[in-house]
């Protein structure tokens, strides 16, 4: 594979790919890891890998301590994107509609691998195109208010053809993202959306969520649409684990390449695999192999995808953006400090005083 | 070794080589930066704080710098980067220094997740902390430093951290910060009290910061049990007024000051508890702080 | 028919006559009188209803004066998050 990784990201993968090598590092080492994995927000899930293999009294205790830091962000967010879906479910509860559970959401209610360690809160439902309106009168019916997206966002919402903008809770303050289909029905690539319903699973109750295969190519298409890496290695390594969970079947690695190609989506499934097995050392069958090449582009694009993926993966701005809405905050920092902070970092301690108006006297 | 071990070239050497880690209570922060009106702050200040190995794992990556371009000149500015990332807007140039001590205020409260952190000042007295939760009129720093004045070791002006393991205390001794009126009313508290240059022009009026003492700086690794939460509240020209504070009113107020209680959870929820009762809870309304001070010292004796 | 859903534990403190309550679930703290606290706590482990909740509170010592602030009370607590609709 053409392309050039610079050294924390190096260091990075291996880290992700052999945990167990980590007691073994030294602390320049150490610092420069954590520094790495922060930034590309993988923090969580190697201290999720520490954790599982009991390593957390073998690494440096800083390095410990920042990895606890982490781990509470994480089981933060996962219990965030638990009630927001409780929520968003009491909000529809009149609303006869099947919704499906995609992406971080997905991850996290059906307790899938990418879901440790993770660290977006937003929660992305699909419901048929017909219903949108009947939805979003229910979701702002229940608190949610449309955002105001800047330009940069915009673009993005227009990118991804979603009818509806981002909804943001009122006090929660924790963002809905309510879609029709899985990619642009405009984008060179169309999967049908009616095909993805039909295979959806129950999830709970009231959810569905998409078939193993079809997460996998889900979260490939959105990668590799348009040919660039939209989510960096955060969301690589999320496919990375999806086919290692669900890789355990036989039955999924034979039905892969045969749905990709009923969904059109074969090239992104092409680069999913390229770059898991090239970067993470995903297993992935001879025989899956020789059947994606159906998807392969020529070898001057694929030399160029080489390139971007790798530079895609090594993180230069802030806060990759899959989104940029105004999210659900993690730390507010001082009401009456007086630096001028910018007005998105919220800590959500979420305090409520709920005092009954049953007696006068105990009134709030 | 302590900071004040480095000649004057060697620190200036040291940050902008990225060579600094200064141990501050639990943490350990490397600092990287030209600009000598920094190099100048952190000798001043920090001078009795220890450094760490240069083979060591940082809490955090500091670095302060000018924007790249045309800002150099014209109106400099300075931008203060956390982990390669800048994280705020860019701040005058001639006001490097005091950045630097928010900056750093914001990388504790951003990162320290493994202690509970409300927003309060801590002292210590016998042993049992004190703390000074703040919210807006609370003149908490100013408190704070006459504390201090009083005898009272120095936990930290900004953050109280508290360890959920055991209910402790954790000092994160900084250079504290006043503003304004405060500045000259400290001072006038006499003592040996060593000040900085004071900052004009900044959003909130002047900043001066008062050297931490050798003490304070000294027991950084000595946390505290917990003793006393006052909660005070600056009434110009008003009542002077000392009174418990009932622990349930006591422990709402507290998730309200608080920096990460809801990300903790649980974990937050026990710690924060036990930290309210453990101690005994008191509000202050005050107008005069030699006065406020005696009153506090006096529950302190108790 | 309400109560608090099957695996939330809430988690409470008591100081005087004022009850604290943690839901890790929500992440939400909340400040609650003893009446609001016993109804609370009536509805942890089992599903009543309203009327069954209103009956229970008329026997506390403190009782309220309006049976329908229960209904309130109720309202309240589900907005909240802490209780939901049971299936009867």
């Amino acid at each position: 594979m053409n392309g050039h990784l610079d050294a924390a990201t190096e260091l990075l993968l291996a880290a992700l790919v052999r945990p167990r090598d980590l007691p073994t590092l030294d602390a320049l080492r150490w610092d420069e890891l954590l520094c790495r994995a922060r930034n590309t927000r993988l923090l969580g899930r190697l201290g999720v890998e520490v954790e599982r293999l009991d390593l957390l009294d073998r690494i440096p205790r800083k390095a410990a301590d920042q990895i606890r830091a982490e781990l509470a962000l994480a089981a933060e967010n996962a219990r965030m994107v638990r009630f927001e879906v409780n929520r968003i479910l009491r909000a529809l509860r009149d609303v006869a509609v099947p919704v499906i559970l995609l992406k971080g959401a997905a991850y996290v209610l059906a307790d899938l691998p990418p879901a440790e360690g993770r660290l977006s809160s937003d929660v992305d439902i699909m419901v048929p195109k017909e219903s949108l309106g009947e939805v979003e009168a229910a979701l702002l019916r229940g608190g949610y208010e449309a955002v105001k997206l800047d330009p940069y966002d915009q673009r993005y919402y227009r990118r991804w053809m979603h009818e509806l903008p981002p909804l943001c809770h009122r006090e929660r303050e924790t963002v809905v993202d309510v879609h029709h289909t899985i990619l642009p029905e405009t984008g060179r690539l169309r999967p049908d959306r009616r095909a993805l319903g039909e295979a959806a699973r129950p999830l709970g109750d009231r959810l569905r969520i998409l078939a193993p295969a079809d997460l996998v190519l889900h979260s490939a298409a959105h990668l590799f649409q348009d040919g660039d890496l939209d989510g960096g290695l955060r969301d690589l390594v999320d496919l990375d684990l999806l086919l290692r969970h669900f890789g355990r079947e036989p039955e999924f690695w034979e039905g892969l390449v045969p749905r990709a190609v009923a969904l059109t989506l074969t090239r992104p499934l092409y680069y999913a695999l390229r770059y898991c097995q090239g970067l993470l050392c995903c297993p992935v069958p001879a025989s899956v192999q020789e059947a994606v090449r159906a998807g392969e582009p020529v070898p001057p694009v694929r030399s160029l995808m080489d390139a971007l993926t790798c530079r895609a993966v090594t993180p230069d701005g802030w806060d990759q953006p899959s989104r940029r809405t105004r999210r659900a905050r993690f730390l507010l920092y001082v009401r009456s400090h007086w630096l001028r902070m910018p007005p998105w970092l919220l800590a959500r301690h979420l305090a409520r005083k709920a005092i009954a108006r049953v007696f006068p006297a105990h009134a709030r | 070794m302590n900071v004040s071990r480095l000649s004057s070239t060697e620190l200036r050497d040291r940050l902008a080589a990225g060579a600094f880690r200064l141990r501050i209570g639990p943490f350990v922060s490397q600092v990287t930066t030209r600009l000598p009106s920094v190099v100048a702050s952190l000798g001043f200040f920090y001078g009795d704080y220890p450094l760490e190995d240069e083979a060591a794992i940082a809490d955090f990556h500091v670095r302060l710098a000018p924007p790249s371009g045309l800002r150099r000149f014209y109106r400099p500015q300075v931008l203060f980067f956390q982990d390669g990332r800048s994280q705020f807007q860019p701040f005058p140039m001639d006001l490097a220094p005091p950045l630097f001590e928010w900056g750093l205020n914001w990388c504790v409260a951003n990162r320290a997740h493994h202690y509970l952190m409300l927003h309060s000042g801590v002292v210590e007295r016998s042993g049992r902390a004190l703390l000074l939760p703040a919210h807006p009129g609370s003149g908490k720093s100013t408190l704070t430093a006459g504390l201090v004045t009083r005898g009272f070791r120095l936990l930290s002006d900004e953050h109280a951290l508290i360890r959920p393991e055991d209910g402790q205390l954790v000092p994160v001794p900084r250079p504290i910060a006043l503003k304004n009126e405060s500045i000259a009313i400290i001072q006038d508290l006499g003592t040996e009290l060593t000040f900085g240059p004071t900052f004009h022009d900044t959003q909130k009026g002047d900043v001066s910061h008062l050297r931490p003492f050798e003490d304070s700086v000294r027991r950084a690794d000595e946390p505290a049990a917990p003793g006393w939460v006052v909660f005070p509240k600056f009434v110009r020209g008003g009542n002077h007024r000392l009174e418990p504070v009932a622990k349930a009113a006591a422990m709402m107020e507290l998730v309200d000051n608080s920096i990460n209680y809801g990300i903790l959870g649980s974990v937050g929820f026990r710690a924060l508890a036990r930290l309210v009762d453990e101690s005994t809870c008191w509000a202050l309304d005050y107008d005069d702080l030699p006065r406020a001070l005696d009153e506090i010292s006096r529950l302190a004796d108790r | 028919m309400w109560r608090v859903p099957k695996d939330w534990r809430l988690e409470w403190r008591q100081w005087g006559s004022f009850h604290i309550v943690f839901n890790p679930a929500s992440g939400d703290t909340h400040l609650l009188n003893v009446i609001s606290a016993f109804v609370l706590r009536s509805l942890e482990n089992e599903a009543r209803s309203v009327e069954e909740l209103k009956a229970l509170v008329s026997r506390l010592p403190e009782r309220p004066g309006d049976p329908a602030d229960i209904d309130d009370l109720v309202s309240e607590l589900d907005e909240l998050g802490l209780v939901a609709a049971a299936p009867p």
